[in-house]
C-alpha cells in the first residue's frame, strides 16, 4: 500500500477544517487543533487503480498566537495551502507558509486553495492576484467548503502530482 | 567668536523687539506662544510625563519593529523589575499565579498520592501471602535484594500492539498483530497522531538530544524507541520490564538494518517494511498472573460448613444419647424403680416401666436433659426392695428418733429404745409388705426422757413438817409451785395407751407414840397437800392420799412429819 502525508496549511479561519471535513475520515476531535495545533485524518484516493492512503495533516491556521511548526510539515510529500477568498491578506500569509513549506518538505508539490467560492461576490483576492501566483509556476483552485465545490478534484489533483 | 559676539549685540541694538520676534519665527518656525508652551511643558515634569507617555508605547512598537530595540535588550530589565517585585512584596506576584500554579500543583499532588497508592495497594496485595514469604526466601538464597525479586514478580503486562512509524513523515510502515482492515486503518491515523504529538512534545520542550520515550494513557502506555529514521511505538497494558525496552532497541535497531535504504528513501510504499514484521513480534510480549486453577472455593467451603454442621449435629447427638444414658443408668440404679424399655422417639427420649411411689428418681436437669426430652412411662407399683421396704416402715410406723430400722430377709429389725405406746402401735400394725416378721427390742422400751425427768422431779420433793406444824414456810412454797409446774408436765405428756398417772402424796409418820393420832395427822397433812395441788389445778382424780409410817421397810430414808410423792400410770378402768 502507497502512503503519503500531505499537510493542509494556511491562515486562521481560512476553512481548512471546513474544507475536508466532509471528505475524510477522522477519528480524532476538534480539540488537537488547540492542544498540539494539528489533527490528523485520512484520506484515501484512487489513481490508475492504485490505492493511496493519504494522511492529512490538518495544521492549525497560523496566527499572530500560534505560529506552524514546522516539524508537523517535514515528511510531507505534498501540500495545500489554503487562502480564503473574502480575505486578501491571507495570502500574503499563506505564501508566507508556503515558502517554510517548500524549505521543510524539500520541494513537495502543492495546491494553493482560495477557499469560500460560494461567495464571490465578497472576494478580495481579484482574478489578478490568481494570475499573479499562476504565472509564478503555482497550482490555484477555488474551492467551497460549503458546497463542495472542487474539494475532491484537488486531492486527486495533488495526489497525482505527488506520485508522478 | 568675539568678533560674531559684537555682530550679534549690534544686530540686537540695532532690531526693535518686535523686529527680533518675526526674525526668531522665521527662522525656527515657532511663534513665542509655541515657544512658551515648549518651555512650560519642559519645566513641568507632569505635564512633560503626560506628553511623553502617548508617545512611548508607540515609539517603542516603532524601535521593536525597525530593529534598534530588540527584546533581548528589554529582557534583562524585565527581569530585572520583575526580581524587584518579587522581593519587595512576593505577595502579589503570588495573587497573580495562584490562579495558574494552583490547579497544576493540585494536579501533580494527585498524580503523586495516585502513585503512592498505586503502589501501597501493590504491596499490600503482596503482603501477607505465602508467595510473599516465598520471596523472601529467595532473596536471602539467591543473594539478591528483596525489592529486586518483588518487582521481578510484579511485572503483569501486556503489549496489545506493536506499531513501526516512519519517523519524517509519521506514516505507519508495519503493525503487529494484523488485524481487521479498519484496525489497520486506525493504526494509520493513531501512528500519525503519534508522531504529531512526539514532535509536539520535541519542539516544545526543545531538547534536541532528548526524545520522547513514553507515553501515559490511563490504563495504557505508549512506549516509544526512536531510530534514525523509524521509531517502535508499543501499545502496553499494564506495568512491564525494562526487558522489553531492550527488546524495542533490539528490534529498531535490527530494521534500521534490514531496511536502511527503505527508511531513508522512503515514498509511502510499505511493502518492504513486512519483512520487519518478525522483530515487530519480539516486542509483542507479554507476561500473566500466575493462572490460578479455578478451585472451587465455594463448593469447598459450603462442603467444611456442611461437614462441621453434620458433626456439630452428630457430636449433639451423641452428647445427649450420652447423657440420656447416664440418666437411664441412673434410673435403673433407683430402688423401687423397673425399666422395661428405653429408647429415642424422634427427637424425644422414653423410659418405659414401673416405679414404685416411695422411690426418689434422678433428675433430668442433672444430666443436662431438659425434662421435655426425656417421656417417662412408669405405672406405680410396691417394691420389695430393701430401701423401699424401711422407707415405706418408716413412713408407716414414724419411729421416734430413738429407734434404728433394719430389714433383712422379711424381717424388719427395730433397735434402739421407745416407748410402749409406739411399741404397742407397732405390734397393732398387721401387715406391711415385704415384712412378715417384727423384731423388737429385747428389753422394754423405756420411758421418753422428759417425761422420766419429771417424774423424778416430783418423786425427788419431800417437805418435812416441824412438830405440830402443817403450813408450808416460805422455801416450802417455791418447792411447791415447782411440784405443780411439773405434775402439769405430766399431765401434758401424751397418755400411754389407756394409762393415765397418778401421783400419791405419801405422808410419813410414826407407830411411836399415840399411833391413831399419828396417823391421823398424817393423814390430814397429805389431804392438806392435796387441797393445794387441787387449788392449783391439779386433777382430783390423779391424786391419792397415803400414810406411810417410817418404821415399814419401803418407807424409804423419809423422816417423821415429811410429805412426798410417787407418780404412778394406771389404766383408767383402775384409776
Amino acid at each position: 500500500m502507497i502512503k503519503k502525508k500531505i499537510s493542509m496549511l494556511g491562515s486562521f479561519a481560512v476553512g481548512k477544517t471546513s474544507l475536508v471535513q466532509q471528505f475524510v475520515r477522522s477519528i480524532f476531535s476538534e480539540k488537537y487543533h488547540t492542544t498540539i495545533g494539528v489533527k490528523i485524518d485520512q484520506k484515501i484516493v484512487h489513481i490508475n487503480h492504485i490505492e493511496i492512503n493519504l494522511m492529512l495533516w490538518d495544521i492549525h491556521g497560523e496566527d499572530d498566537y500560534q505560529k506552524v511548526k514546522p516539524a508537523y510539515v517535514m515528511g510531507s510529500s505534498g501540500y495545500f495551502i489554503v487562502m480564503d477568498g473574502t480575505r486578501r491578506n491571507t495570502i500574503e500569509k499563506g505564501l508566507e507558509l508556503q515558502k517554510m513549506a517548500e524549505k521543510v518538505s524539500g520541494g513537495a508539490p502543492f495546491i494553493i486553495l482560495i477557499n469560500k467560492a460560494d461567495l464571490a461576490d465578497e472576494w478580495e483576492i481579484t482574478g489578478e492576484d490568481i494570475k499573479t501566483m499562476e504565472d509564478s509556476g503555482m497550482k490555484v483552485i477555488k474551492t467551497s467548503a460549503k458546497t463542495g465545490e472542487q474539494v475532491e478534484e484537488a486531492f486527486y489533483m495533488l495526489t497525482q502530482m505527488m506520485i508522478k | 567668536m568675539t568678533a560674531l559676539s559684537q555682530s550679534n549685540k549690534s544686530i540686537t541694538k540695532a532690531l526693535s523687539p518686535a523686529q527680533l520676534r518675526e526674525l526668531r519665527q522665521i527662522l525656527t518656525g515657532y511663534d513665542a506662544h509655541d515657544l512658551d508652551r515648549l518651555n512650560k511643558l519642559i519645566q513641568d515634569p507632569e505635564t512633560f510625563s503626560d506628553e511623553i507617555r502617548q508617545l512611548l508605547p508607540l515609539s517603542i512598537r516603532k524601535m521593536v519593529q525597525k530593529g534598534d530595540l530588540s527584546l533581548d535588550d528589554l529582557q534583562p530589565l524585565l527581569e530585572e523589575a520583575l526580581k524587584n517585585s518579587i522581593q519587595n512584596n512576593p505577595k502579589t506576584l503570588a495573587d497573580i499565579l495562584f490562579p495558574i500554579m494552583m490547579p497544576a500543583i493540585r494536579k501533580a499532588v494527585s498524580e503523586d498520592i495516585k502513585q503512592m497508592l498505586d503502589k501501597v495497594n501493590s504491596t499490600l496485595e503482596n503482603s501477607f501471602s505465602p508467595k510473599r514469604i516465598g520471596w523472601r526466601l529467595k532473596s536471602i538464597f539467591s543473594g539478591k535484594s528483596y525489592a529486586e525479586i518483588v518487582l521481578s514478580h510484579a511485572y503483569i503486562y501486556q503489549v496489545k500492539q506493536v506499531f513501526l512509524i516512519h519517523k519524517n513523515t509519521g506514516l505507519l510502515l508495519a503493525k503487529v498483530p494484523d488485524e481487521h482492515e479498519e484496525d489497520v486503518a486506525d493504526a494509520d491515523l493513531v501512528s500519525s497522531m503519534l508522531s504529531a504529538i512526539k514532535d509536539f512534545v520535541q519542539d516544545s520542550f526543545q531538547q534536541e538530544d532528548s526524545e520522547l520515550d513514553a507515553i501515559n494513557m490511563g490504563d495504557f502506555n505508549i512506549w516509544l524507541e526512536q531510530g534514525p529514521h523509524a521509531i517502535i511505538a508499543a501499545i502496553v497494558a499494564g506495568n512491564a520490564p525494562v526487558s522489553l525496552r531492550d527488546k524495542m532497541k533490539e528490534s529498531i535497531e535490527g530494521i534500521h538494518i534490514n531496511s536502511a535504504y527503505e527508511l531513508e528513501h522512503f515514498e509511502g510504499d510499505t511493502t518492504p517494511f513486512e519483512i520487519n514484521k518478525s522483530l515487530l513480534q519480539n516486542c509483542v510480549q507479554q507476561e500473566e498472573k500466575p493462572h490460578k486453577k479455578g478451585k472451587p472455593v465455594a463448593l469447598i467451603l459450603i462442603g467444611l460448613l456442611l461437614i462441621g454442621a453434620l458433626g456439630y449435629c452428630g457430636y449433639q447427638y451423641w452428647q445427649s444419647h450420652s447423657r440420656f444414658n447416664k440418666f437411664l443408668k441412673a434410673c435403673q440404679n433407683t430402688a423401687g424403680v423397673f425399666i422395661s424399655d428405653a429408647g429415642r422417639s424422634g427427637n424425644v427420649f422414653y423410659i418405659k416401666g414401673m416405679a414404685d411411689p416411695l422411690s426418689v428418681l434422678p433428675s433430668p436437669d442433672n444430666y443436662a436433659l431438659h425434662k421435655n426430652d426425656v417421656r417417662l412411662n412408669l405405672i406405680p407399683f410396691v417394691s420389695l426392695d430393701r430401701k423401699i421396704v424401711l422407707e415405706r416402715a418408716k413412713m408407716l410406723l414414724k419411729p421416734p428418733a430413738t429407734v434404728q430400722f433394719d430389714y433383712s430377709g422379711d424381717t424388719l429389725y427395730v433397735k434402739g429404745t421407745a416407748d410402749e405406746g409406739w411399741l404397742e402401735k407397732v405390734k397393732a400394725v398387721t401387715y406391711l409388705p415385704g415384712i412378715n416378721h417384727l423384731a423388737l427390742p429385747e428389753k422394754a422400751p423405756v420411758r421418753k426422757r422428759p417425761e422420766m425427768r419429771k417424774i423424778l422431779a416430783i418423786e425427788s420433793q419431800a417437805y418435812s413438817f416441824a412438830y405440830g406444824i402443817d403450813q408450808l414456810d416460805s422455801t416450802q412454797q417455791l418447792s411447791f409451785k415447782k411440784l405443780i409446774l411439773d405434775t402439769k408436765e405430766i399431765l401434758n405428756f401424751k397418755s400411754r395407751g389407756d394409762s393415765v398417772p397418778v401421783i400419791v402424796v405419801r405422808s410419813y409418820t410414826s407407830r411411836k407414840g399415840n399411833m391413831a393420832a399419828n396417823q391421823r395427822i398424817a393423814h390430814t397433812r397429805a389431804m392438806r397437800f392435796i387441797r393445794w395441788m387441787q387449788e392449783a389445778g391439779i386433777p382430783m382424780e390423779m391424786l391419792v392420799p397415803k400414810v406411810r409410817f417410817i418404821e415399814d421397810q419401803d418407807s424409804g430414808n423419809y423422816s417423821v412429819r415429811t410429805v412426798s410423792f410417787k407418780v404412778k400410770y394406771v389404766k383408767r378402768d383402775l384409776q
